[in-house]
């Protein structure tokens, strides 16, 4: 084995070894929905709860709306992942907004198919569904995860190349990426958050060719990728 | 049960069914399969909107529910002018039961039910972020309150940005944990809430506050500080317990109370899952022009003109996850009362108290609980009290030790049942219903039914 290549090899093992898929995804079993005039992609956990309880009104500059299912599997694991609240409990908290005059009591509808309808036709909405549900006419949300969602599995990557000439001049150091995963598993897109462009490049290029597990919707993804130089 | 609160029920009634009503209208209207019988039935909210995102679709390219315009075509009159609105109603009835002494001006010992509280209110949204409302509020509750019809709350609501707004009107100001609901018997499991803090006989003191307030925080999900800042005016209402116990323990008509207010509170909501922390400072100066005492040692009557500064600091702490919650408050309150300027004792006479309290939900609608509560110096209204103050009688300290049940029926009904054992005196043990005096021990068994849509 030649001197570069044994370099190779350690750049992708180290590279490898500090590829971090921090938070990820959804709860199991439901999906956030928006209005399509929501300008954003994707929504953090404390954003979700946040507009859920009334304490954010806005989305990537848009104002939105919560609309609430009034019962079912969907909501008890909305309200047990991202609100932390039992529906009474939350009910409690919309009536003391309501009964001091510091917020309005949300909409709240019957099944999964009234949600999408309404997130549909209404400006601003933003709903949860059933993740098996099918959500025409509304804007999927990627949900950035905060430690009690589930991390989507990596079963399969592809290590970036580190370019010799980048490496010849002793560039290295750490990007970092977010990573849009379609539920069949394939990276659909990839965004430089951070750290040199052309090795932001060569690990685009590397990451766009990785395969995560099946989820129930298009999810995103922190990547951060260390170049060595030295190694 | 009070004639005036009576009528706010039934109007309250008269809302709520009318909200079903126009449901049936919306869901006839708009193909919409919103359920009749469920939990908001006037969900008029026009808070989103709908048809927006798709003018085109809408048929109306100028349809701007949130911002008054033709809302829907404003095809359907009075239909589409309620749903502009939420409303919002509740209404509790109480019953008392107890030995040792009468309480909250009722004759408890004989078992009282005069005890009715009612609130409705109706708000919209003027734009995405300026929302106004009010609420009525009425209650009759032994001698006090007397079912007059009150307003509670009546606000403009601007939020300038997430982090920041503004707020002016009659407001209700923050005051602990539970001060902004404590006149709302279904937003807490208690059938009283500690008396140490939330004295029910100085609501209209301790409520609202007319004037503004600023409102922000700073930070996100589990580390988030809120702050609200407030100033304006408080008032002493006619029907509130300060002027009856000033009347029956010194013979002294009140009169119109009131003067300038301002406070502040910050609350943090920790990074430790469901652990809040709060504190609150806030000052009143009560200015009664033309207080009456007839029949005085001085043996003719006399006009005073009195001034009382009220100061208040509370501490909170709250600590709720998964079925339990759990919670401590300390209150110190030292007041000053002068006549014409002439301070009536020499230094500021304060009043503290404290209470722990946890409760545990066994089920989404069983929930029981116990507090502990303690009390002890003067309230303002009784602070001439003071000059004997004497922290080994009964009249100079409070302590009450709680259990409590509450079983939600439904997302509407409710019933609370509550035991109370009372060492000394919480302040609301008014004269004209204890003529025998004080005693020092007092047992309640209080009950509480109510209903919210």
């Amino acid at each position: 084995m030649g001197d570069s290549m044994k370099k190779n090899l350690k750049t992708i093992l180290l590279a490898s070894a500090a590829a971090l898929a921090t938070g990820n995804a959804m709860a199991e079993g439901v999906k956030v929905i928006a209005n399509a005039s929501l300008g954003a992609d994707s929504v953090s956990v404390a954003e979700i709860r946040n507009v859920f309880l009334e304490v954010k009104t806005s989305l990537g500059g848009t104002h939105v709306e919560p609309v609430l299912e009034r019962g079912g599997p969907a909501h008890e694991t909305f309200l047990r992942h991202y609100l932390g609240r039992s529906d009474s409990d939350l009910q409690t908290y919309y009536r003391s907004l309501v009964f001091t005059g510091r917020g309005a009591m949300p909409k709240a509808l019957d099944s999964d198919a009234e949600v999408i309808a309404y997130v549909a036709r209404t400006r601003g909405a933003i709903g949860y569904v059933d993740s098996d549900s099918n959500a025409k006419g509304v804007r999927t949300l990627a949900v950035i995860g905060e430690g009690n969602v589930s991390e989507r599995k990596l079963v399969s990557r592809v290590e970036p190349d580190y370019p010799e000439v980048l490496r010849s001049r002793a560039i290295g150091g750490t990007v970092r990426l977010r990573v849009t995963i379609a539920p069949g598993g394939n990276v659909t897109g990839v965004e430089l958050l951070g750290g040199d462009a052309a090795l932001g490049e060569a690990a685009a290029a590397a990451v766009a060719k990785w395969k995560y597990a099946a989820a129930p919707s298009r999810t995103t993804a922190e990547v951060s990728i260390t170049f060595n130089p030295n190694q | 049960m009070d004639r005036r609160v009576a009528r706010l029920i039934l109007v309250m009634l008269f809302l709520w069914t009318s909200g079903i009503m126009l449901e049936g209208q919306d869901l006839k209207d708009t193909g919409s399969t919103m359920d009749a019988g469920h939990s908001f039935p006037p969900e008029f909210a026009l808070t989103a909107n709908e048809n927006q995102s798709d003018p085109a679709a809408s048929g109306d390219s100028s349809a701007n529910a949130t911002g008054g315009g033709d809302y829907g075509g404003n095809k359907h009159g009075l239909t589409q002018i309620f749903r502009r609105f939420q409303w919002h109603g509740t209404i509790s009835q109480g019953f008392i039961y107890g030995s040792g002494n009468n309480y909250l001006s009722m004759d408890t010992n004989d078992g009282s039910g005069k005890w009715s509280e009612a609130a409705i209110n109706v708000s919209t949204a003027l734009r995405d972020n300026v929302h106004v409302g009010a609420q009525v509020h009425s209650y009759f509750m032994g001698q006090l309150g007397r079912g007059t019809a009150q307003l509670d709350w009546a606000l403009a609501d601007y939020r300038v940005k997430d982090w920041l707004g503004f707020r002016g009107g009659k407001l209700k100001a923050p005051l602990g944990l539970f001060g902004e609901i404590e006149d709302t018997d279904t937003l807490y499991n208690w059938a009283l809430l500690p008396q140490s803090m939330y004295e029910v006989e100085f609501r209209s003191y301790n409520i609202p506050v007319e004037g503004g307030e600023v409102y922000g925080s700073v930070g996100s999900g589990r580390n988030r500080v809120t702050c609200q800042l407030f100033g304006g005016r408080r008032s002493v209402a006619g029907n509130d317990g300060g002027p009856l116990l000033s009347w029956q323990i010194f013979g002294i008509k009140l009169g119109p109370m009131a003067g300038p207010t301002y406070g502040g509170a910050i609350r943090w909501e920790t990074p430790i899952e469901g652990l809040s922390a709060g504190v609150l400072f806030d000052r009143a100066d009560l200015f009664a022009p033309s207080a009456y005492w007839p029949y005085n040692p001085y043996g003719w009557p006399l006009w005073l003109r009195t001034d009382s500064v009220v100061r208040r600091e509370i501490y909170s702490l709250r600590f709720r996850r998964g079925k339990l919650d759990l919670a401590a408050e300390g209150k110190h309150e030292p007041h000053w009362v002068s006549n014409d300027g002439v301070p009536i004792l020499p230094a500021g006479s304060p009043r503290n108290a404290w209470y722990v309290m946890g409760a545990y939900h066994f089920t989404n609608k069983l929930t029981a609980g116990s507090y502990f509560s303690r009390v002890w110096g003067t309230s303002f209204a009784d602070t001439l009290r003071w000059a004997y103050y004497d922290p080994s009688k009964p009249e100079f300290y409070g302590n009450d030790t709680v259990i409590n049940a509450r079983y939600d029926i439904d997302r509407h009904f409710y019933l609370k049942l509550e035991g109370h054992y009372i060492d000394g005196d919480l302040g609301a043990f008014f004269p004209a219903t204890n003529p025998n005096g004080l005693q020092k021990i007092t047992r309640l068994a209080i009950a509480r039914f109510g209903f919210t849509f």
